[in-house]
């Protein structure tokens, strides 16, 4: 199934959050890539159906695969991480 | 400007070894003595990382701890801390030297202040020279020239 919303979350959804969803939204301008929502939240909105794909540090991924797709980052200002990681995952998901 | 998103005098070098929670504590200080949080901020974010862990250490080296701003914000800002002697978070290695608290008084007003967050710590060198600088001075200007 296409991937059409990511989430990333964090904590309090304010700054680790806040700074996946600015490097997601790069990324996939870098590989021209539309036509995917991405938004940044709180570890409470975290539920089955509430987006497609997940994205959080790597602490917290366990929580997010109870819910779906998820991608851990263990650097999450890390650009290379984050590019080959969400690639790899929506390639994998067309 | 960039000097609006990091002040100098919320910036400072500690020397000494510290516990995580401890380090939170002092690297919230600046932002309590300048009114930008409540005293009871450090506490609020040291709550969320036992509850959750610490899901504010960016990168090795480096954590942006914060709490929501219904924890004690007033208005939002940085604070930058680094300790000579590297702190150890539960289950990480003791390595985190640089501690950039964020106050956000609501869920947009810091983007300007993330965006910069990114773009510095996105490189890795730059990780680097602020964990090596020699005074606030140089952090200083490292993160907002």
């Amino acid at each position: 199934m296409a991937i059409k919303k990511i989430m990333c979350f964090c904590g309090s959804g304010l700054g680790t959050s806040f700074i996946m969803d600015m490097n997601i939204k790069k990324v996939l301008k870098k590989n021209n890539i539309t036509g995917i929502e991405v938004e940044h939240s709180t570890i409470d909105d975290v539920a089955p159906g509430a987006a497609d794909l997940f994205v959080c540090g790597s602490d917290l991924v366990a929580n997010a695969q109870k819910a779906g797709l998820a991608i851990g980052l263990n650097n999450m200002v890390s650009m290379p991480e984050l590019e080959e990681k969400l690639m790899k995952v929506l390639n994998e998901n067309k | 400007m960039r000097t609006d998103l990091l002040k100098k005098e919320n910036v400072q070098i500690l020397s000494g070894e510290f516990t995580w929670q401890e380090a939170i504590r002092k690297s919230a200080a600046p932002l309590v003595r300048g009114g930008y949080v409540q005293e009871r901020y450090g506490d609020e974010i040291i709550k969320n990382a036992k509850e959750l862990g610490p899901y504010f250490v960016l990168a090795p080296g480096v954590a942006m701890p914060h709490a929501r701003p219904e924890q004690g914000v007033n208005e939002t800002q940085l604070a930058m801390t680094l300790f000579r002697e590297p702190v150890a978070f539960e289950g990480k290695e003791k390595d985190t030297k640089l501690f950039i608290v964020l106050a956000a008084s609501d869920s947009n007003k810091h983007l300007d202040a993330m965006a910069l967050i990114a773009e510095k710590l996105g490189d890795e060198e730059m990780i680097e020279k602020l964990c090596g600088a020699d005074s606030v001075d140089t952090l200083y200007k490292l993160f907002t020239e």
